[in-house]
């Protein structure tokens, strides 16, 4: 299920929230297990299993390591055990048919393809579980000792299919608040959240990606020019407003339920180098990589060779995550060689410079994205020549005047101004009423017309 | 429980939504649910029955999923809130509707569908069809194929619009078709009276005045031409808001006017079977005046479409014509009562049996075949033209 969804809106989410909120306090914890587990299933029931067995396996390597804190070897096992079993289930559901095509081109063999559907959000919550073992077996928390409670964690259905990465730490502490862990305030918040992350959802990123789709509907190597850099800039908008919106969403309903999820997206299109818009873009997978692969592997105590190895291993393993295929490795890279000049020498000077810098970070950001976005690499040769080569094609003119106030809005949104706007007028509680009521009618009237509904973040 | 109701007061924000979203989510389960949709031209999901099967497959949280959609409590004003924000936000279209200059609207037709052969385009198949029944019947078909709203206003719309180029395409159309039948090509004459009002601002059809430019430019192709608009009462019909309106539902839409020629010749519908024997039939006027009551007024030309129906013509010489079309042709074919003796009408879409049979029956003079151009490159029921016949 999907929360850009009318039956979101008007069947999950009443029946969900009026159920979570009457039951007595110690049931709350069963209660959001069983209704994330209706949510997940929603979509595709048969890898329901799934869920009950990552629950079931990390719990058990939480509580075998808690129990032998003496024994090493166990502790290790354990580790191993639930590190091995979660990324052999994220290769085996992702990477393998990309590994069998690969191996088929090199040696010319033909093994079948599985041609598996990815099953919902496991590149998310394989991440999450994982944490969970690793932080466990650190000694950085307590294992949990209520499967149910785990289960609540593991399937909490607002940040299950496209994050934020909440790790166990972050919601341990109310997850075991069971009397008082709903409040108004929180409910407060999370409803404005949840409007703000529906509205840059359905308002902005859906408007402004059918120029995308129209741009690549009628053939990339027919547009000119202008036409193929606003197609671009118009999917760089909507994978900011379509991912952070849905983490907005996520952050949202977090709050509905009484819980503080860690933010995820700070206004990158703001920054003014490529290091500053990692530590402002998916805040929650960089934080994620940072602590469980390169801190592990030295970081930068161990010298400058060592750190530049622990980057590269990085860098490909996020350009990895985020598809199985070589475009997004070489997305990855990209962005390796960008931050490496930036450390060595370009970092200082872009101080200096902040009008440049800006343009800078955001003209190699838009061009990640064309390389992140056309996975057919001699079509994605094409496009960033055609972006340079000034030619001639279907002209931009149209699309121009017929897109001109969504491209408007999606710049003026992507900057910290609207927040601050609202900040100042939010405790007249006429004006902030006055606000969301008016982007939830525009978002159902949107929602009401819509076929054109996907997420972007939905392979992963 | 007053404790809980003075701490909720604090928070008339949360009680608004969380009211609104409870209270519109009883209402919206409890509202009846509609068959049918007249804006959208279709039947609506109902309630899908639950099964085992169709709950483990997804089959049926999908249907269910389809149903809240189709059925959401007042659909169609939120639809219009929505086009009515695109018009604020500038948008030069809704729904794959354009606004043009004058009110008028156009579908956004951008490119060609691929065949049923997954090969060629639907329109490259279709001319095939179509040049291979000419050829079967030398000198007897003519076709018409016309040029869309589009096409000949194509300076209404805003520039640069990325709406397919038709004229080449009808070039190479009517070179190859002309090699076994005779073409009718209404361009150069729609074009020259650009300024009139040849078609709907709000429907993708054109104009009973429109229709009758074309009578005119076929008049010798046909050896037609008798039908006088003068010696006819002519209805004016307001309030027409077409197929266009319908998909953009602007806020501001202009209303068209519907004209129509008041004529008192018999059409029946028939239901055939396939070797030409009747089923059924039903024998009425040209026109449907009930569809006047309706958003979609223009299916009161002969009475909406049907797969086959015979007119008899006001003319006393024997002649007999077919005519194979599409919709275009129910405003158009009045006026062939004053040339023929029997028209009948075929729409391959409603009629599934094969056209030789009704050739064979009446020996018609003439065959016409009439589309629109949009309309015939989406079309996918011409291979009829030559189903069940042994070319050798």
């Amino acid at each position: 299920m999907v929360f850009s969804t009318l039956l979101f809106l008007f069947r999950f989410l009443p029946a969900a929230l009026l159920l979570y909120y009457i039951v007595p306090a110690k049931w709350k914890n069963f209660v959001l297990f069983i209704i994330s587990l209706v949510f997940y299933s929603w979509g595709e029931v048969r890898y329901f299993p799934i869920m009950i067995f990552s629950t079931i396996l990390d719990y058990t390597c939480g509580q075998a390591i808690e129990r032998n804190r003496d024994k090493k070897a166990i502790c290790n096992t354990a580790l191993l055990v639930s590190v091995i079993v979660n990324l052999g289930m994220l290769f085996f559901f992702k990477y393998t048919d990309f590994f069998i095509t690969n191996i088929n081109a090199l040696c010319g063999t033909a093994i079948p393809l599985l041609q598996l559907t990815l099953p919902l959000g496991i590149s998310f919550y394989t991440f999450q579980t994982m944490s969970y073992t690793i932080d466990v077996y650190r000694g950085d928390t307590p294992a949990e000792k209520n499967i149910i409670n785990f289960g609540a964690y593991v399937t909490m259905f607002p940040q299950l299919i496209a994050g934020p990465i909440v790790r166990y730490t972050d919601v341990a502490e109310r997850l075991n608040i069971l009397k008082g862990r709903i409040t108004m305030d929180r409910i407060d918040e999370g409803i404005s959240l949840f409007i703000f992350g529906l509205a840059k959802k359905v308002l902005i990123a859906n408007s402004v990606g059918a120029l995308w789709t129209e741009v690549n509907a009628m053939g990339l190597d027919t547009v000119s020019t202008p036409l193929a850099w606003l197609g671009i800039l118009a999917f760089t908008f909507q994978i900011y407003f379509d991912f952070s919106g849905y983490s907005l969403m996520a952050i949202g309903l977090g709050k509905l339920l009484g819980f503080d999820f860690p933010d995820n997206f700070n206004h990158p299109y703001i920054s003014k180098s490529i290091t500053e818009f990692w530590r402002r873009w998916h805040m929650t997978l960089g934080t994620w990589f940072r602590e469980y692969v390169y801190i592990p592997l030295g970081g930068n105590r161990k010298g400058k060779g060592r750190q530049i190895f622990n980057m590269a291993v990085v860098w490909f393993a996020t350009g990895f995550w985020h598809g199985a295929d070589w475009n997004f490795i070489l997305w990855g890279l990209f962005y390796l060689v960008l931050l490496m000049i930036e450390k060595l020498w370009l970092l200082k000077k872009l101080d200096k410079l902040p009008v440049l810098a800006h343009i800078y970070t955001m003209l190699f950001v838009v061009i990640g994205w064309a390389i992140f976005e056309i996975t057919d690499l001699s079509q994605l040769g094409c496009f960033l020549v055609k972006l340079f080569d000034f030619s001639g094609g279907v002209s931009a003119a149209y699309y121009l005047r017929n897109y001109a106030v969504i491209f408007l809005l999606a710049a003026v949104f992507s900057t910290p101004l609207p927040i601050r706007l609202y900040d100042k007028f939010k405790h007249k509680t006429w004006a902030r009423w006055l606000c969301l009521t008016v982007l939830l009618a525009l978002v159902i009237a949107y929602l009401s017309n819509a076929t054109y509904n996907p997420f972007l973040y939905f392979r992963f | 429980m007053k404790n809980l109701w003075k701490e909720l007061k604090k928070y008339p924000i949360v009680i608004f939504f969380l009211c609104f979203l409870v209270i519109y989510t009883i209402g919206d389960c409890f509202a009846r649910a509609k068959k049918y949709d007249e804006y959208e031209n279709r039947n609506l999901a109902q309630f899908p029955r639950l099964t085992w099967e169709g709950l483990v497959t997804n089959k049926w949280t999908q249907e269910y999923e389809t149903y809240v959609q189709d059925q959401f409590l007042l659909r169609h004003e939120w639809i219009t809130v929505k086009s009515f924000a695109e018009s604020l936000l500038l948008r030069t279209e809704n729904n794959s509707v354009i606004y043009g200059e004058d009110g008028y609207q156009f579908y956004k037709f951008s490119r060609l569908n691929t065949g049923t052969d997954g090969v060629t385009t639907q329109l490259a198949q279709n001319t095939e069809f179509l040049a291979r029944f000419a050829a079967r019947h030398p000198g007897k078909v003519n076709v018409m194929l016309v040029p869309s709203a589009s096409n000949i206003l194509a300076d209404k719309l805003p520039a640069g619009a990325p709406i397919l180029d038709e004229n080449p395409l009808m070039d190479e159309f009517f070179a190859k078709v002309g090699k076994t039948a005779q073409v009718i090509d209404v361009r150069d004459a729609f074009r020259a009276n650009a300024q009139d009002y040849l078609y709907y601002r709000t429907d993708h059809h054109w104009t009973t005045d429109g229709a009758y430019l074309a009578y005119l430019a076929a008049a010798e192709a046909l050896e037609a031409g008798a039908f006088d608009p003068a010696a006819h009462t002519a209805i004016e019909v307001e309030g027409f808001t077409g197929t266009n309106y319908n998909k953009s539902l602007k806020h501001n839409t202009e209303e068209d006017v519907l004209k129509y020629y008041e004529l008192d010749n018999t059409l029946t519908i028939k239901q055939l079977l396939p070797d030409g024997s009747e089923l059924s039939a039903d024998e009425g006027g040209l026109y449907d005046p009930e569809k006047l009551e309706i958003r979609d007024k223009y299916a009161m030309f002969l009475r909406g479409n049907n797969g086959y129906s015979t007119i008899e013509g006001s003319a006393d010489n024997g002649r007999r014509i077919l005519v194979i079309k599409d919709s275009y042709a129910n405003c158009f074919v009045p006026f062939l009562t004053a040339d023929y003796e029997q028209i009948d009408v075929v729409d391959l879409r409603f009629w599934k049996y094969n056209v030789e049979t009704l050739m064979e029956l009446f020996d018609y003079d003439e065959v016409l075949v009439l589309y629109n151009f949009q309309t015939f490159t989406t079309e996918t029921t011409l291979f009829y033209l030559n189903a069940m016949v042994n070319e050798n």
